[in-house]
């Protein structure tokens, strides 16, 4: 499987209240010559049970549906940099990279990609919270259940989602990446309320875990190239994965990394490591039995699969004291149940 | 058993049974035949049969959740000329409006289409689909005993509004059940037995007589055994916990959880 994000969908579902959104219109004339298949609700296709991750994971499809019920969600506690009101959208659930630590395979039945395409609903529930919150900025993360960016030539999210915010001078948006996929964001004007996180692992993990993910030498450009433009951008180290000669990967990716970023202009960087819910986790190991990441040095703790005190202090501290040799300590969030 | 063929009548199954070099169960009913990694039953014309024979099936052979299980039969279609193959990609119960949706892990060459399920004989071809008698009972009883990514259902359009099923011999279903068997085989069995075969190979059991004399293992420690042996092999170039570093161990889950510590302990070595 190349390296390179791949749009070769070939089956479309769509829920007939979805069919005559722009949005929805848009794509099915994007891809024009896959099989559209009507369907009434995306779980008929999504939420079954008995469906294969990993099998589905080579050839998903693409749904076209529309989100009911709560569009913005709180954020979990620990998840902010800094700000004090903070939640999540997802615009889109899946995404077509194939991280092998990624929640989503253990989190979800199935790897299809579902598209909501309602996204007037998604920015009215924003418009109300940062009215609500309107003494402070309030915080919207992107790519929680989605890359942000890596399906953008398809979601066109960016064009609809960066000036919309930009408008909203008391909302925060994070775009959350490990894609280059930065046209878009190249040819409307730079915002200083939309953050774009890069999330990073050292060499040996982006070869040998997340699949299909472009290099961490193209990814740093494309953020240089952000950058560079006046994007503010941030870095996330998470999740942090605990393997032979992490701490020289990881000081290698960082020198790679703050030889092209500028720490001076960056936002903020985060660093977690890794850690599961136990149903995810049991689901994710039963899908690759003989990947040994899901054996060495987890413990089950809180309701998660995660390492053990003394591997995860040291992955955090390490972590933690390597980056600081570049960025300064109040832009450093460690993510700590 | 990788895979099982689902057909209606006699005269779809013949080419198959040819195809793939099939020999009779005696005393079966409905009637099954085999070889060494692939069956077929002869399910009779309806829903209700189709479903009941998946069952028996299934049952008659112990087939994993890892096994394709495919339907092939004749369908009636408004416009599609006799002959044409579809693969199914939508399958709505006239009576009630439910439809379900296989699941297609690759691209493949052969066309697909809508299909409509009913329980007698259609003439009218009042929507532009499949219509036949037996494809939403398979799906929804396979999905039961395997995964829903490994079962499909091909369809050979054998009667239009042209072209009455009155027609049509059972020599004539032969052959064009039998005449898209190889494009079928090369199209969707080959690549779907691929996907199921790399991943049995991963799931493949190790020999767990050497553990299981030394101490008694129930089910569910049996199970996690035949986990913990997986990863430990993962973890130490496919070697298995050696017996004599655990002979203190005086029960089945002292040796499970000291062997689960042991892996606890390794860091993981990425290339």
């Amino acid at each position: 499987m190349s390296r390179n994000t791949s749009y070769m969908i070939d089956t479309i579902f769509i829920e007939k209240s979805a069919r005559n959104f722009p949005l929805a219109k848009e794509v099915l004339k994007r891809f024009s010559s896959a099989q559209h298949i009507e369907c009434s609700h995306y779980g008929e296709v999504f939420n079954r049970h008995g469906q294969n991750f990993r099998v589905q994971k080579n050839h998903p499809s693409l749904i076209l549906a529309v989100k009911e019920g709560e569009f913005v969600l709180p954020a979990p506690v620990e998840y902010h940099v800094g700000g004090r009101h903070n939640y999540y959208f997802s615009h889109m659930l899946n995404c077509p990279y194939d991280c092998r630590y990624c929640f989503l395979q253990g989190m979800y039945s199935s790897a299809h990609y579902v598209l909501f395409v309602n996204y007037e609903d998604f920015k009215n529930d924003i418009a109300n919270i940062t009215k609500i919150n309107s003494k402070d900025p309030s915080w919207f993360f992107s790519g929680y259940d989605c890359d942000s960016l890596a399906f953008d030539p398809v979601s066109n999210f960016v064009n609809h989602f960066v000036p919309f915010i930009a408008e909203n001078s008391n909302a925060r948006m994070e775009l959350r990446t490990k894609s280059t996929q930065i046209r878009a964001l190249n040819k409307i004007d730079v915002t200083s309320n939309v953050i774009c996180a890069f999330s990073f692992t050292g060499e040996l993990a982006n070869r040998s875990l997340e699949h299909r993910v472009p290099e961490n030498s193209k990814r740093i450009s494309a953020m240089a190239k952000l950058q560079y433009r006046g994007w503010p951008v941030a870095v996330r180290f998470d999740p942090m994965m605990y393997y032979q000669n992490w701490r020289q990967d990881f000081s290698q990716l960082c020198l790679n990394l703050f030889k092209k970023i500028n720490p001076a202009y960056l936002h903020s960087v985060s660093i977690g490591a890794f850690r599961m819910p136990v149903n995810y986790f049991r689901k994710v190991r039963s899908l690759y039995p003989t990947e040994s990441l899901f054996v060495a040095g987890l413990h089950q703790k809180n309701g998660n699969y995660e390492y053990g005190l003394n591997i995860e202090n040291e992955l955090l501290g390490e972590a933690q004291a390597i980056v600081g040799q570049f960025v300064e300590q109040d832009r450093i969030y460690t993510m700590r149940d | 058993m990788l895979l099982h063929f689902v057909v209606a009548l006699h005269c779809e199954a013949a080419p198959i049974i040819e195809f793939y070099k099939l020999k009779s169960i005696h005393n079966t009913l409905p009637q099954v035949y085999r070889n060494e990694s692939v069956c077929l039953v002869v399910t009779g014309i309806g829903g209700l049969a189709c479903a009941s024979a998946v069952g028996y099936l299934a049952g008659l052979l112990k087939s994993d959740k890892c096994g394709v299980w495919i339907n092939i039969g004749i369908a009636g279609h408004q416009q599609f000329s006799r002959g044409t193959v579809c693969l199914v990609r939508k399958v709505t119960e006239l009576a009630t409006g439910k439809a379900i949706y296989p699941s297609l892990p690759f691209s493949t060459r052969i066309p697909r289409a809508d299909c409509f399920y009913v329980d007698r004989a259609e003439v009218q071809f009042n929507e532009n689909g499949l219509y036949e008698m037996e494809s939403f009972a398979f799906f929804k009883a396979a999905w039961r005993f395997c995964t829903i990514d490994y079962v499909h259902s091909i369809k050979v359009v054998s009667d239009n509004r042209l072209e009455t099923a009155g027609q049509i011999t059972h020599s004539i279903i032969s052959s064009l059940v039998g005449s898209q068997l190889e494009m079928v085989d090369r199209n969707l069995v080959v690549p779907l037995c691929c996907i199921v075969e790399n991943l049995r190979s991963e799931t493949s059991q190790f020999d767990i007589e050497l553990y299981t004399d030394k101490w008694h293992f129930s089910e569910t420690n049996r199970l996690r055994l035949s986990r913990i042996l997986r990863q430990f092999a993962a973890l130490s170039d496919n070697q298995l916990p050696n017996i004599e570093d655990y002979k203190h161990c005086n029960k089945a889950t002292e040796f499970l959880n000291d062997v689960e510590s042991n892996l606890q302990c390794r860091e993981i070595r990425l290339i």
